[in-house]
């Protein structure tokens, strides 16, 4: 089981909980639904595939397996209805059939992911952490970041502790800030107000985290950034982690 | 526009209202060719001119550590943290070849062990001439303006940015608020950092530097002439010194 291989599951895990954010009464193409359904069978089966490599608390357990075979089957079995319907009233009843069993899918795959993660304080309720998916923002390479770096014990997901939502909680009980940003490139104005901003966000976000009984590290993936804020943060109370797989500048394009 | 930007942190010990704020910018402003820092600079790096500087900052300011507070006191009641709109107080000249900036952070340490607020002062100038060789003179009038502990100004040093191997992380040490975490091209220490390092004027240790200034309330170090730069043999054997001189700052 490679690293990347574990990446394309989280960012298919995440394309599956953004799906499931969409509202019920919004109207929907065939060609969308059919889409969400290529994308929700195709990540079940990576997620089954790559859960024999995956740590212990990601690990599928075989009656789990055999319920999210099975899901797909039906799913698929509707997306082909869908494909090859004739008349409008059939292609309603397959839209509606798809849609129902996408979001089932989608429901599956959130339990994939472990249930209860460690709970440190527990006479105090906002101190325990809460997946909330998908992860808040929409920038891919920033949330596959999050979940691939510390690791995230909830792919897909940032994790709501204090009020505050993190990008990432391990199973170590360590809260995750992750910032991608080309630092580097920006104009000067916008370093300034930068520096100052993720200075006094770092500041914030340690102070919940420790109150909550949670270690805080503040990753940083432009290296610039990182040494800029270690000069003025090293002895603030947070910890600083240099990033360099998160560093946009390292994306590869994809051929066609 | 500048390359880069030479970056001042100073650790100052009082509350900044508009008073103070004015003075430092005062002192900014008289030291350095630059214009008024009369421009606010928004969440995306836009400027919008401020008719009061001092006083928008120090409002501004006050917004962090009421943000601060609520986050170590904990009003928290179950409800996801709002999206507001958050621009930290940051003022600038507005000239882009040549951008100067004052901004500041709240120390939360501080905050939470004695209720006392300490402030990282932020000051940023381009690299260049005449900036860098009037900054220990700026650093004077800010220091008379406000109460600074200590401060440094430019590129930091340490043995691993000398030996190359620059850590990917940086844990906090726990130190007391005198102890300086580094040493820069140009240090500000004052009269309480100075004694807790066992330092002063007369000290053998003060002939490691090209500069010393006692301005009354401080000493400022400047490590060598020019800006520091690790490429030249001279600027490392005068970091390799200075770092070897003070194990209170670097040793474990």
């Amino acid at each position: 089981m490679t690293r990347s291989m574990i990446s394309v599951v989280v960012m298919l895990l995440a394309a599956s909980c953004a799906g499931a954010q969409r509202e019920p009464d919004k109207p929907v193409s065939d060609e969308t639904l059919r889409l969400e359904v290529h994308t929700a069978v195709v990540h079940i089966y990576l997620s089954i595939d790559a859960a024999e490599g995956l740590p212990d608390y990601l690990r599928l357990s075989s009656k789990a397996k055999s319920r999210y075979r099975d899901a797909i089957a039906h799913a698929r079995a509707a997306a082909t209805r869908l494909d090859t319907c004739q008349t409008p009233s059939l292609c309603e009843a397959a839209a509606n059939e798809v849609s129902r069993l996408l979001r089932d899918l989608t429901l599956a795959t959130k339990r994939i992911l472990p249930p209860e993660p460690p709970q440190p304080d527990p006479g105090n309720n906002d101190c325990i952490p809460k997946p909330w998916c998908p992860h808040k923002g929409g920038d891919n390479w920033h949330n596959l970041c999050a979940d691939r770096e510390p690791p995230n014990i909830w792919p897909g997901c940032d994790a709501l502790v204090a009020d505050k939502r993190f990008d990432a909680f391990t199973s170590a009980a360590v809260l995750w800030e992750i910032k991608t940003e080309a630092w580097s490139t920006q104009s000067e104005w916008l370093r300034h107000l930068t520096l100052i901003r993720h200075s006094f966000d770092a500041s914030i976000d340690a102070a919940r985290a420790r109150r909550c009984g949670f270690a805080y590290v503040y990753g940083i993936a432009d290296r610039e950034l990182f040494n800029a804020l270690a000069q003025s943060f090293g002895e603030s109370g947070v910890t600083l982690k240099h990033l360099p797989n998160c560093d946009r500048r390292h994306i590869t394009p994809v051929s066609p | 526009m500048t390359s880069r930007s030479f970056y001042c942190w100073l650790y100052v010990s009082q509350p900044l209202d508009a008073h103070v704020v004015g003075d430092i910018l005062t002192a900014i402003e008289g030291h350095w060719p630059t214009p008024a820092l009369r421009f606010r600079v928004d969440d995306i790096g836009r400027l919008h001119p401020v008719a009061e500087p001092a006083v928008w900052w120090s409002q501004n300011f006050a917004a962090q550590v009421e943000r601060l507070r609520r986050a170590l006191l904990c009003d928290c009641n179950g409800v996801e943290e709002k999206d507001e709109p958050y621009t930290p107080a940051l003022l600038s000249n507005g000239v882009e070849e040549e951008p100067v900036a004052l901004g500041a952070i709240l120390s939360p340490e501080e905050l939470r062990a004695d209720g006392k607020a300490f402030t990282s002062l932020m000051l940023a100038c381009p690299a260049t001439r005449p900036f860098t060789s009037r900054l220990t003179s700026v650093l004077a009038a800010i220091g008379q303006a406000c109460d600074i502990i200590r401060g440094v100004a430019g590129p930091s040093i340490s043995p691993e940015i000398l030996d190359g191997s620059m850590p990917d992380e940086v844990r906090p040490r726990q130190r007391p608020p005198a102890i300086p975490g580094s040493l820069s091209w140009v240090s500000y220490w004052s009269m309480e950092t100075c004694r807790a390092l066992g330092f002063s004027r007369e000290d053998p240790r003060a002939a490691l530097f090209a500069h010393v200034v006692d301005t009354g309330r401080a000493l400022i170090l400047q490590l060598t002439d020019e800006p520091l730069d690790l490429a030249r043999p001279e600027h490392r054997a005068a970091a390799t010194a200075a770092i070897a001189a003070f194990p209170l700052i670097y040793g474990e």
